[in-house]
């Protein structure tokens, strides 16, 4: 493996690399650059607060900073710095050679740079968002949006959409990574406080940040097509300020807990080293994070107190939020009685997880005043919730920052120097509570006000100073870290003593294949097993030239362009869309279809040889542009039409085709990561690690359309259950017609039934039965979309009745659109099945049908999600 | 299933802790003060507690030629019975302790929180409804709007709309010199109940001096209630961002004597006077 790899030392090996450690020094990296930029962002709000009225800043250009600070601090450093940590280590402290989906892993770390360029792009678009990190709606649509901004705040949304995606795919490989790959005789429970720690984080992530994705969904639906007061989602006079603030807030708390975990992962793991003991109350303190993540879902309306909400549900959610908060009471004094009769070392780690354990525990004290609503009700929107969040959040940081240099020796192989890091955390402990404790005082001060009382300059300014401090200490972390990878400070497996888990077992930096055999804890300890005969990827660990040569085709390969290639594309998309007007956003995808098609063919008959099923696309691509190209003609006029859309259209149209390219590509290559044979999967032993990412995959689908039904129930009940329909009509509904609805699932329940017969022919080898049987699904996708779309031309051309034609258009329109598009991937895929299977593949000699199992179970999944839609846009 | 349920908090309710007569700026001064003063307690021993374990059983000194201690060296010096993390250990199943200590001190903090919350929730309940549901209040519709406030005066008790005071109808500056001409005026110690909105975007409407704050949602009606104890000029600010002029985006409160309010409102154009009869002042 290590030779399709360049050296570290040459470009090409960052942007290629799928291994699991090179990815973690790229999202760590990263994440500190952002960790830069929000900080300069910090630093211009401490100067704009240096007096009352503005400073440096106007009123749009304050609203731009507080907003992108908010957002870069949360999204773009405190989880991806974590996630680098993850990526490196968990792989290591389970035992696995890597992450179950290399290629994917990779897809997520350029998705995630991909998104953070596109909101960083978006301040030279005019503006950025100026809405606050929670966008509180209708703010955060283009009716209150300056329209110097509207372009720029649309992108830094959809710089968040980018965001999730890289988290969802992320959460989906590590969830499968740590239940399918964990060494021999290493049960989840085992595993060290870290993975833990992103374990539960990680499904926390799943179902919180697809909620994210929903909301940003929505939101996006509103700035395309329904930007007006009162329109849309969040415009509309059903509820749709609260809708945001719901949405927002049940991704929102958990959000907390999925920045703070890891942190709280490093503490153990740290305070356990440098105590020399091993955690008191182990169990308990995982027992408490899993009962915080479960509860983390219910407490959101915390947030929403002085809302409209009533006093029993006011009620319901003090008491769990009360009850969240004694779990980590919990946490916390384990943390503690682990360093009674230790032998403590305040070495620079231990320094930063003491600190931000006396931060935490200032924070959640502070907390608790927060939870009482009736000191709520006051502290809304000023200071103190500045303060707070400020001490809980900026605490996780601060221990994260100590596991920087706990594991800095392990990444690089040197050690850092430790006068410096002393000097660091002193600086920065002192930096911090200069910065943050004054707000606490001068805590009337409201939120995102730049005019405050005259009294409160004193403390305003000494806040200013401690940012100065605290900001002039990390000059000294990145000098110090910088320097000492020169240095001749080697350092061997593990340089601090009494650790325990499995990363220090291993040479620092780790090999290329992670461990020298074979890891198990088959006998209670960590051994490491030699020869073949028990190694699945042995061509990874040994490396021996006869193995290798031998194994040429299965061979782990850790390289690829197309990830870094596909996120490019998607991120020219996402630029292109953030500008293009309403009457042009669908034709990209439109008329990226045929091309799609015609590179199936292309690179299929590259690939795989040249067969008839390539000849049929190729011919299929051209007369399908050309009846594209028509209906755009009749639409916008040709080329007029063209020539008359602005240069996002371009942009977009590129970014489209190019990644259909790319997606295509990624298809085609081979990239092949062995499954390990000897591992502990509990409880997933029956399933392969693609099985259960598609499970994991799907779950997180099903939140998505969770949101999305959830919000049409939540504006209709507001609107009235029958009322509904009367606003629907009121608006230009004429008629609304059931039989379409129904036929559509009966050819979407055949359809399902066609792909499992086309698995099962697979299976026997049926070349004929099993193209048919796909080609015969496809057919029954096309027909269900021609039925909709009639649907929907009848809706929207004849009635008038278009997607800002009041809630239920709106929600009809976005619901069914958003199943619509599922159908279309799923058939652009059965396209590209279907070529496959004609060359030989699935069914053939050699061949395994498990790619049709995979795309049989997402295919059902669309139809089950139909058998909701059904009745409730159709019949109720 | 509520009714029920909140059997257990109409004792609460009538708590003599929440006596009627109370404003919400006396119960956030009560309340703040006890949290303070808790929270300053607890936080000084538990911090206090940790720095002294950490400094307590702190080892130091490098072993020859390594960034840390010697792990071997130290254990001959080890007095202390509990169990040291090994190189590639399965970390549980080892060693005991400490369990019991952790309940013990989890449920001491868990005591304490309960207990503060369950006192901060009787206050709740006072404000919420028993403050609230005052017969003599004087009631208010706060409108926000990008950036400003707007008042209406007892407008959910008239049918007909000329005989609504708004704030467009009046000019404060003339009941006082230093408030601008549309702000609230009030009476002093009356309950003045608020039922706020917004025309456009969110807003939050708060009096940080009387600690009266609610969100003001487009398209919703929120509630809160205060009772001003002195005369005089105060601010009403909004707390939630809604836009570019948010930072500066205040009002003014007018407290004035009960006499002089309602001299000042029977001589507006359209009011009802019978609605403030309560006031029973002689003017």
């Amino acid at each position: 493996m290590s030779d399709h790899l360049p050296p570290k030392s040459s470009v090409k090996r960052w942007l290629v690399t799928t291994n699991h450690k090179d990815i973690g020094i790229l999202y760590i990296i990263t994440s500190l650059f952002f960790l830069v930029f929000g900080g300069i962002l910090a630093f211009m709000i401490r100067i704009q607060l240096w007096n009352s009225g503005a400073v440096i800043l106007s009123d749009l250009g304050y609203n731009q900073v507080v907003t992108a600070h908010g957002l870069l601090m949360v999204f773009w450093f405190l989880s991806p710095f974590a996630f680098g940590f993850a990526n490196y280590l968990v792989p290591l402290q389970i035992g696995a050679d890597d992450l179950a989906f290399p290629r994917i892993n990779a897809m997520s770390y350029w998705l995630y740079l991909s998104s953070g360029v596109l909101f960083g792009l978006s301040f030279f678009q005019g503006s950025t968002l100026p809405t606050g990190w929670t966008l509180y709606a209708p703010l955060n649509l283009p009716a209150f949006i300056p329209s110097v901004a509207e372009i720029g705040a649309f992108a830094g949304i959809l710089a968040l959409a980018v965001f999730v995606a890289s988290v969802t795919l992320g959460s989906v490989n590590f969830l499968t990574t740590m239940y399918r790959m964990r060494a021999e005789g290493l049960r989840m429970r085992d595993t060290p406080l870290f993975s833990i720690s992103i374990l539960l984080t990680v499904w926390m992530m799943l179902f919180a940040f697809t909620a994210l994705l929903g909301a940003v969904l929505l939101l996006s639906f509103d700035h395309i097509f329904a930007g007006t007061q009162g329109s849309g989602y969040f415009g509309s006079a059903e509820g749709g300020s609260l809708l945001w603030t719901h949405l927002f807030w049940f991704f929102g708390h958990p959000e907390v807990y999925i920045v703070f975990f890891p942190a709280l992962g490093v503490m153990g793991e740290i305070v356990q080293t440098f105590s020399g003991r091993r955690l008191v109350g182990r169990k308990w303190f995982i027992i408490a994070m899993a009962l915080v993540a479960i509860q983390s879902f219910i407490v959101w309306m915390h947030h929403m107190f002085l809302t409209s909400i009533n006093l029993p549900i006011k009620t319901v959610m003090m008491v769990t939020t009360i009850g969240i908060s004694l779990p980590f009471d919990l946490m916390i004094f384990a943390l503690i009685y682990t360093m009674i009769k230790g032998r403590v070392r305040w070495k620079t780690p231990f320094l930063f997880v003491l600190g931000a354990i006396l931060l935490f525990i200032l924070g959640g004290i502070t907390g608790v005043f927060l939870g009482a609503i009736v000191l709520d009700y006051s502290f809304r929107g000023t200071y103190w919730v500045v303060a707070h969040f400020h001490y809980v959040m900026a605490s996780g940081a601060v221990a994260l920052i100590g596991g920087m240099y706990y594991w800095y020796p392990k990444i690089t192989g040197k050690m850092y120097n430790e006068f410096l890091g002393k000097v660091h955390f002193a600086a920065a402990f002192i930096g911090f509570n200069l910065l943050y404790f004054p707000m606490f005082i001068v805590w009337e001060t409201p939120r995102r006000w730049f005019h405050y009382s005259a009294g409160f300059t004193f403390w305003h300014q000494t806040a200013s100073v401690g940012a100065l401090i605290f900001g002039a200490s990390f000059l000294v972390m990145f000098y110090n870290l910088t320097a000492s990878l020169y240095s001749d400070r080697d350092v061997d497996e593990s340089p601090w003593a009494y650790t325990g888990s499995a990363e220090w077992s291993v040479s620092s930096p780790p090999p290329e294949g992670n461990f020298p055999g074979k890891p198990s804890f088959a006998t209670g300890k960590l051994n490491f097993l030699e020869g073949p005969a028990t190694d699945g990827g042995e061509a990874q660990t040994d490396g021996g030239v006869a193995a290798a040569a031998e194994a040429a085709q299965p061979e782990a390969d850790h390289t690829s362009w197309w990830p870094l290639i596909l996120c490019a594309t998607g991120l020219v998309t996402a630029i292109g869309i953030s500008g293009i007007s309403e009457s042009y956003f669908i034709w990209p995808f439109v008329l990226a279809i045929p091309f799609f098609i015609a590179f199936v063919a292309m690179k299929g008959a590259s690939t795989d040889g040249f067969g008839i099923v390539h000849a049929i696309y190729l011919m299929a691509a051209g007369p399908m542009l050309a009846a594209f190209l028509l209906v755009f003609h009749l639409h916008h006029g040709f080329p007029g039409g063209m020539f008359a859309a602005n240069t996002y259209f371009w942009v977009t149209l590129v970014g489209i085709v190019s990644g259909v390219g790319a997606l295509v590509g990624m298809g085609f290559e081979s990239f092949f990561a062995p499954e390990p044979e000897l591992a502990e999967q509990w409880p997933f032993e029956g399933v392969t690690n693609t099985k259960l990412g598609m499970w994991v995959f799907i779950a997180s689908d099903i939140v998505l359309f969770g949101a999305l039904i959830g919000s049409y129930l939540f504006m209709r009940l507001r609107a009235g259950w029958r009322e509904w329909w009367d606003i629907a009509h009121a608006n230009g509904l004429e008629t609304h017609a059931v039989w379409p609805g129904l036929l559509n699932t009966y050819i979407l329940l055949a359809s399902s039934f066609t792909v499992v017969l086309a698995l099962a022919y697979a299976e026997r080898g049926n070349k004929r039965r099993t193209v048919g049987f796909l080609t015969l699904t496809f057919v029954g996708g096309i027909a269900f979309l021609i039925n909709k779309g009639i649907e929907w031309v009848e809706y929207y051309f004849h009635f008038e009745w278009t997607f800002n034609s009041g809630p239920a258009a709106s929600t009809y329109f976005l619901t069914t659109g958003l199943h619509a598009v599922h159908v279309v991937i799923g058939m652009l895929i059965l396209l590209f099945l279907i070529a496959r299977a004609a060359m030989g593949a699935y069914w053939s000699e050699g061949e395994d049908a498990l790619t049709l199992e995979y795309f049989g179970l997402y295919w059902h999944f669309v139809d089950i999600v139909w058998l909701f839609l059904f009745p409730l846009f159709y019949i109720l | 299933m509520l009714e029920t349920g909140f059997t257990g908090l109409s004792i609460l309710r009538h708590m003599p802790i929440a006596q009627a007569g109370r404003t919400q700026a006396e119960i956030f001064d009560t309340l703040l003060l006890v949290f303070l003063v808790m929270g300053t307690i607890v936080g000084t021993l538990v911090i206090a507690y940790t720095v002294y374990n950490a400094y307590k059983y702190r080892v130091s000194g490098d072993a020859e030629g390594r960034y840390d201690v010697d792990e071997e060296e130290l254990a001959e010096t080890d007095e202390y019975d509990v169990a040291r993390p090994q190189q590639g250990e399965i970390p549980t199943g080892h060693g005991k302790g400490g369990g019991k200590k952790l309940f013990m001190s989890f449920g001491l903090s868990a005591v304490l929180v309960l207990g503060l919350i369950i006192y901060s929730y009787s206050l709740l309940l006072y404000v919420e409804d028993t403050g609230q549901s005052t017969e003599d209040a004087i009631n208010v519709d706060v409108e926000g709007y990008q950036f400003g406030w707007d008042y209406a005066y007892f407008e959910d008790e008239t049918s007909n709309q000329s005989q609504v005071l708004t704030s467009g109808d009046y000019n404060a500056t003339k009941l006082n010199s230093n408030a601008d001409s549309n702000a609230l005026v009030v009476p002093k110690g009356t309950t003045i109940q608020l039922d706020v909105t917004s025309r456009d975007v969110w807003h939050n409407y708060g009096i940080p001096e009387f600690r009266a704050k609610t969100d003001a949602i487009p398209d919703e009606t929120t509630q809160t209630w205060f009772e001003a104890d002195k005369t005089g000029v105060y601010r009403a600010n909004c707390f939630e961002l809604c836009g570019q002029g948010h930072s500066n985006m205040h009002g003014d409160v007018v407290v004035v004597e009960q006499d002089v309010f309602a001299e000042w409102y029977a001589s507006q154009t359209g009011t009802d006077e019978s609605q403030i009869e309560f006031m029973e002042v002689s003017s």
